[in-house]
Formats: C-alpha cells, structure tokens, sequence
C-alpha cells in the first residue's frame, strides 16, 4: 500500500479547469517530483494535500485512510513555502520551535528539537537572530528548519529553491538533496526547473494543462519524453514534421530526406504523419555521403559551451536546428550532419 | 504660521498663569477642570472602546471577504470622513431626535403623543455619533492591513499544528496590532477632541474640556480658566499625537509581500461566514447610511402639526424650509437671512483654501527644497493635534484684544480654517512636488527655459491635480468648521454651522427644518466635492474631519 496517494483530483479556478484527475502515490522513503510550467497548478496540489485547499472532486489517502475532511493542522504534513512564509514578529528559534509548541511538547525537549534542526541547516549560530534580517539563503535553511522540526510525515517543498539566485541554488539544492536522503522522509517536491527536478527526484511526474502527461525515473522522461510538448519543455526543439515509409525498422521520410528512427513512442503504420525530434546530442559531422539520416545545412553560429560547441545550423526554408558538436565550425560553411537513429524520437502527429 | 499658530497659543499660556493663585485656588475651578477632564476620558474611552468592537469585525469583513454591496458599503464608509459634525448631529436628529423619523413613525404606528425614544442629550447619543465618524478609521487602518496580509502566514502555522484559533491568537493578531494599536489611538484623539458632536448631540449636561473651554470663554468670560483647560487638552492631544507618530515610524509593520490584492479576499462559504457578512453588511449600513438620508428627507418633509400630536401621514414633501432660508424673519436670531450664513460660509471657504493653499505651496517648497528638515515637518503636523477649539481661542485671546474682533472677523476666520486645513494640504502638495525628478527642471533648463517658464511649464502641470485637491480639501474643511468659527463668528456674520447649532437649540419646527436644509446644504457641497476628487484619483488622507 502506498503511503500517500492521490485518486482523481480535479479543481478549477475562476471556472478554468486547472487540475483535472489527478492521480499519483508517494512511497515511504520516496522523493516524488512533480514538474512543470509555472502556473500550471503545482502549488494547489500541494495545498489540497495538505488540507489547505479542498479539491472539487478526488481523495487524498493516507495509509489507505481518506483524509479529504481531516483539517490541516491535524495532518502532521510539513509544508515549505515557496516565499517561506516566516513569521516576522518571531526570531528564528521561535520559528522553528512554532510547530513544537504546537503538539506542546515540554520546553526542554523544545530547546533540544530546535538545536537539533537548526544544527542540520547549518544555522545553529542564528537562533537568536530576527528573521528579517536574513538572508534569502538563511531564510530558506531556517524555513527548512521549521518544516522539519515537528517530524511530519511527510515534507512537501513548494519551489524551496526559487527565490535564490543560480549559485546558491546549485549550493542549496546539493545540501537538501543529501538532507533528504539521510532523513529518509517522504517528500514531495515542486519545480519548474527541470535541472532542480532531475537531481533531487527518484521519480519525476511531469505537469501540463492540469494533468500528469508523463512519470519516470529522471532518466526515463528525459530521454523518452512522451510528447513532443515535453521534447520542446525539455528543450529539445529540432522537430520536423514526416511520413512513415516503413515500419521494421522505422522509416521517416521528410523535407529533408529519410530517417531511421530508433526511439519510436507507440505503434505507427506505413504513411501516418509523424513527428521526429533531433536530440542535441546526436549529430556528428559526416564526410561520406549516405542515404539515410543525413542533414546538410550552413552554419549559422558556433558558440563553445561547457567542452563542446553548440552549433547553429540553418536547414532548407531557414529551419535552424541546434547540436552539440565536438569541434568550432565555421560561420557560413556547409556541412553534412549525422544524425545516429538513437537519438532521434518519432511522435504520432496527435500526440 | 509662527503669528497665526504659535503667537496665540503662547498668548493662551500668558493667560493661564499671569495670576496663577486666582484661577487654580478656587476649589470650584478644579471641580469644574476635574469634572470636564474626567468626562472627556470616560466619553473618549467608550467611545473608542465601542468603536473598536464594531470596527474589529467590520474590518475583518472588507479585508477578508467579497460581498455584494460591497462597493456600496465602501462609498458609504468614506462619509465621515468629509461629513462636517453639525451635518452629523442634524442628521442624527432627523434619525433619533425628538422630531426625528423613529418617534414620528412609533409615535404613528402606536398611537402616542409623546416621543418614545428620548437618547437626545445623553450620554447615549454622543457616543453613537463617535462610533459613526471613527468606525470608518478602524476599517480603513485595519482592513488595508489585513487585505495586505500574507495568508501564506496562516497557512504555514496550519501545517504546522496550529489549530484556526490558534493562529489567529498567535499569527494573525500579533501582526495586525500594530495597525489596530494606530487605529485605536487615531480613534481616541478625535473622540477626546470631539466638540460639535459633544455640544450639539449631548446637550448642556455633558460638558467635556472642548465644551468647557467654550463655555467658560462664551458665558462666565472666565479666560484664564479657558486657557488652563486648553493648556490641559493641548498636553494630552500632543501626547497621543506623538505617539500616532512614532506607532508610524518605527513599529513592525504588517508583512507585506508583492503579491495579488485580491489574493486574500473570498466569498464567504461557511455558515457562519454567511450570517456574519449579513449581519454587519446591514449593521453598518443602518450605521451609515440612516441618518444621512434621514437628513435629507427630513428638509424635505414639512410637519403640519405641532409634536405631540404629530402624525406621519400628516407630513408632506416641501421646499419651505429651503425657501425659509431667504426670508428674513422677525424672531430670526440673526440680523441677515438665513441665507447670508450660506454666502458667509462660501465666502470664507474661499478665502481660507487661497490662504492655506499659498502657504501650504510656499511651506512645501522650503519643506522639499531644504535639506534636513524633518523637525519642521513635525512641526507643521501639530495643528493635527490641536484641537479647533482650542486654536479658537487661541485666536480669540490675542487677535480681539484692542483691534476688536468685528474688524478682524473677515479675515480670522478664514486664516483659523486655514490652520485647520494646513497640515493635510502639506500632506497632499508635498508628495506632489517631491515626485518631481531634479533632472526634470534641469533638462527643461538646459532646452532654454528661464526659471518662470519651468515653473509653468513643468511643475505646475506635474502638481496640477494635487493642488486642486488641496483646494478642494481646504474648501470643504473650511465650509463644514466649528469648532474655531464658533469663538469668533460675530451674531451678523454667521457660518452655516454655527446658523444650525442655534437652528437646532431653538424650538419650532419651522427653525428644525431650517437647520436641516442648511445642513442638506453642505452634505451637497461635501458629496460633490468627493465626487469631484474622485476624479482626480487622489486618495484621501485618512482622517478629515
């Protein structure tokens, strides 16, 4: 049985559906991520998980219990908020300690649980300190403190990272991912930032138009996105439009010649249209000529990124495709691309 | 202002203490200081206390829900803000007063000859008229806190454990006392300097330090015993003043995030939310509302029969108590017609916005122009702290002296209002031409204009709009003043406030009806004027009475 799980929500805002059937389980030990664009209704999930929002329609389940009409603050779920929501007429060590005194737990004991995870944040020497004059770094630890604190059952992160510039995120984002793994609690993590979500996630659940559209391991839904919509979210732009030419092996034919596909997502018959991505990875440039899986085009720009270069290349009708080439190309020249049939996708033009 | 402000409260200190022994050895003067003082707190304290409850919730209501008539409800609470207190009281009698609406209509329905409610001049009457003029401030101060509020803060102690109850007692409380502590403290300063409301809703048995201060200037001539009462007034308003001022400096305000406005208002769901709108949806309107159209109808509604054997069916609509205004009657208490009062009125807001207007302009400029000039700043707002009654007599003590007030009488009431009016003008202009960018004027410079033409053709469009609302302002506090105008109008030159004081402290219902009209006179004035600032999308300053 899983701990959490979700059945069916469904909730709209100002008569627009945002959420319609949602469905997912959280197991015990298990960092859940849920993604996807902002505003497309992460933070409600959370907020009716928590019993801060009630859903128009679904169960929320805890060990199997419907908990739909269980009131929030008996819940004992921790909830982190994206802007922290500290409480400024309380210094740090009364924030942390919010929780505690709320299941009035002796003083002493307080003192020792708000040491204790003040200490895992690395924030121990600013118990005393008033929370607005923190930093947006500080402010985060200490939020993470005060989730903590009461031991919930579960902790949902609602973008815990979004308000911090790239650096600290990076910083921040290594430190919670290793908090969560040694606490071993369930948790539930919102972002929009896809790099966020696929190092702190065991399994990722992609957001779009209010649905789930897609779940897996950060590996599996990124190198197997179900949709073009989620090739382009996860930035993989170079999409063209085809037919099947052939089914075993798979056959494209395109304005730009044919294709072998190694990455079919679903079943296609011989002349359905169909749409193939071009990951970024896998071209290299080719000096024989082939039949197949070839793409010639002009350089438009080579720009050098980590250890490779992203190089700009102008197709046919000015389509501009982006690859990661090994080596600098010059602006203007021709080139012949291949693209290795592993690294390209084929979508059924309805999906 | 340092003639027209300091040199007559100095002179009020002069006259306190040049023979000290006579004024305070009498043991009745101290009973008479000790017994105003001691009913200015008692009023003042159940005053705000009581518009503290009714606000509170009031509060809650516009900073956390959606309603129908919402909108409505929020035009109806700016009215007292610009409701003159005469206006007020007139509109209060036609409610509840002896000739008023709920006695003609149970003296109708039941067949009595005789007023069945009688909280005329009692201690009841002056303190629903305070809870209607500052219920307004509590909702104003607290909602805008609470509408600003961050509900992620609640949210947060919820998950946290925190049952609603508890939140609010340790959340949503906590963080909202400051902006309840400023209200209550506002609320306070204009009950305890609350004259008009007092003198006309409560009658000659209550007397409070303002009343006494008139009374003993005004009948027994007893001025150094005025001056002592006004020295004791001037301490206390000071004292709360200061500490409204360092509440807004200082304290910890509410959390306000960059977020949507709209985001913590909702329709109410629960039961208990439903009845609780309702109920004070109709509480505060009844509140609101009923005595202002009381008012209206009521000049408009002429009694044929005496009281006492008043029936409603008998009334009739009419404009006579509007063509009484122009008719000089022999038994009329003033030498001029009514409706030389009006043109009085008129032609004293005029000169008053012209005089609080230039100098408003001309303070504001050396306000923005200096450098560290905080302290004058300070100084300009402690006309908010004075009461107009005590700069009345101020006024009265060192200008009637040898000159003669009749003289004078033109130019010192006007320049008084303007007084009275300065410190919101400064509060309106200055923001105004402090938005003005430096490089602005140089830029115009630098393209050829001389000094006067950047005056012209920079700032003065920049400001246009806050100096017209200044204008208006000053206008329509001059038009609705009584307090100061009441030490020094001279019986042939009465304002419209003073004319509906006497009106209504005379019987027959021929003088009621005429202070209700003139009253309906101002509401108009008072009513256009808003519309009109509306307009000008300037928001009012809180607080303008």
């Amino acid at each position: 049985m899983a701990l959490l799980e979700i059945r069916d929500i469904t909730k709209s805002y100002q008569n627009h559906p945002l959420l319609s059937g949602i469905s997912f389980s959280v197991e015990k030990d298990e960092t859940v991520c849920l993604l996807g664009p902002s505003g497309g209704g992460k933070s409600t999930i959370l907020r009716i998980i928590a019993g801060l929002e009630t859903a128009e329609d679904g169960q929320v389940l805890w060990q199997g219990r419907i908990i739909n009409a269980l009131p929030s603050y008996l819940r004992k779920f921790g909830l982190m908020f994206q802007d922290y929501a500290l409480f400024p007429h309380m210094n740090v060590r009364e924030n942390v300690a919010f929780g505690l005194r709320m299941q009035k737990m002796p003083d002493n004991k307080i003192k020792e649980s708000v040491t204790e995870a003040l200490d895992l944040v690395n924030m121990g020497n600013f118990a005393d300190r008033r929370v607005t004059d923190l930093s947006g770094g500080e402010q985060q630890r200490v939020a993470l403190a005060r989730a903590l604190a009461p031991q919930p059952q579960l902790l949902m992160l609602d973008e815990p990272l979004g308000a911090l510039d790239r650096t600290l995120r990076e910083k921040l984002g290594a430190e919670l991912r290793g908090l969560l793994r040694k606490m071993k609690i369930p948790a539930i993590y919102v972002t929009h930032d896809q790099q966020e979500a696929f190092s702190i996630a065991d399994r990722i659940l992609v957001l779009h138009q209010g649905r789930i559209v897609q779940t897996g391991t950060p590996f599996e839904v990124y190198s197997l996105p179900a949709s073009p919509w989620l090739a382009t979210f996860f930035g993989m732009d170079n999409q063209i439009h085809g037919i099947v030419k052939k089914k075993t092996p798979l056959t494209v034919t395109t304005d730009f010649g044919e294709f072998a596909c190694a990455c079919p997502q679903g079943e296609f018959h011989k002349g359905e249209q169909v749409i193939l991505v071009f990951k970024q990875t896998g071209a290299e440039v080719s000096k024989n000529v082939r039949k197949q899986n070839l793409l010639e085009g002009q350089v438009a720009e080579s720009i050098f990124s980590a250890d490779r270069f992203k190089t700009k290349v102008l197709l046919e009708n000015d389509i501009g495709f982006e690859f990661l080439l090994d080596n600098e190309i010059k602006t203007g020249q021709n080139i012949h691309l291949f693209i290795s049939p592993d690294s390209i996708l084929c979508f059924g033009n309805s999906a | 202002m340092g003639v027209f402000y300091f040199f007559p409260l100095g002179k009020l200190v002069s006259l306190s203490f040049p023979h000290p022994g006579s004024a305070l050895n009498k043991s009745t003067n101290w009973k008479i200081i000790g017994g105003a003082a001691g009913f200015t707190f008692l009023q003042a304290g159940l005053s705000t206390v009581l518009t503290v409850i009714l606000g509170l919730p009031a509060a809650y209501l516009f900073g956390r829900f959606n309603f129908t008539g919402k909108n409505a409800l929020r035009i109806a609470s700016t009215l007292p803000f610009i409701l003159p207190t005469v206006v007020v009281a007139a509109g209060f009698n036609a409610l509840i007063g002896l000739k008023g609406w709920l006695n003609l209509a149970l003296m109708g329905i039941l067949g009595a000859s005789e007023p069945l409610i009688n909280i005329q001049n009692s201690l009841a009457a002056i303190l629903l008229a305070h809870v209607f003029y500052n219920t307004s401030i509590v909702i104003r101060v607290v909602s805008s806190a609470l509408a600003q509020f961050d509900r992620k803060l609640e949210d947060a102690a919820q998950t946290l454990g925190a049952s609603p109850w508890k939140t609010f007692a340790k959340i949503t409380l906590p963080l909202l006392m400051p902006s309840i502590l400023s209200a209550v403290l506002l609320v306070f300063l204009f009950d305890f300097t609350s004259f008009g409301v007092i003198l006309m809703m409560g009658g000659p048995r209550f007397t409070t330090l303002e009343v006494e201060i008139y009374i003993q200037t005004m009948q027994f001539l007893n001025l150094p015993l005025a001056g002592i009462l006004s020295l004791i007034q001037l301490g206390i308003t000071m004292l709360v003043t200061f500490l409204l001022m360092r509440m807004g400096d200082g304290g910890i305000g509410v959390p306000v995030m960059p977020r949507l406005q709209q985001e913590s208002l909702r329709n109410p769901v629960r039961g208990w939310e439903k009845v609780f709108t309702s109920i004070m949806v109709i509480l505060l309107l009844s509140l609101l509302i009923s005595p202002i159209v009381s008012l209206v109808f009521r000049s408009f509604s002429v009694a044929a029969p005496a009281i006492g054997e008043g029936l409603v069916e008998k009334m009739h609509l009419s404009l006579n108590y509007y063509r009484e205004l122009f008719i000089n009657r022999q038994q009329s208490l003033f030498y001029v017609p009514p409706i030389g009062a009006v043109l009085n009125s008129l032609r004293f807001a005029g000169t008053s916005a012209l005089i609080s207007l230039s100098l408003g302009l001309m303070l504001a400029y050396g306000l923005v122009s200096g450098k560290n000039l905080r302290w004058i700043n300070l100084l300009m707002m402690l006309p908010l702290g004075t009461s107009a009654v005590t700069l009345g007599l101020g006024f009265f003590t060192a200008f009637s002296g040898g000159v003669g007030l009749q003289k004078w009488v033109g130019l010192l009431i006007p320049l008084a209002h303007a007084l009275i009016s300065l410190p919101f003008i400064l509060r309106v202009v200055q923001p105004a031409l402090r938005s003005i960018p430096v490089n602005l004027k140089l830029a115009a410079q630098s393209l050829g204009a001389k000094p006067l033409d950047v005056w012209r053709f920079v700032e003065l469009p920049i400001i246009w709009r806050a100096l017209m609302t200044a204008a208006v302002y000053a206008f329509t506090i001059s038009l609705g003043e009584f307090g100061a105008t009441s030490f020094l109008s001279r019986p042939d030159t009465p304002t419209m406030p003073v004319a509906i004081f006497r009106y209504l402290n005379l019987p027959g219902s021929s003088n009621y009806g005429q202070a209700m009209a003139m009253a309906v006179i101002i509401l108009f004035v008072c009513v256009v004027s808003m519309a009109f600032l509306d307009r000008l999308q300037f928001n009012l300053p809180s607080g303008t009475k």
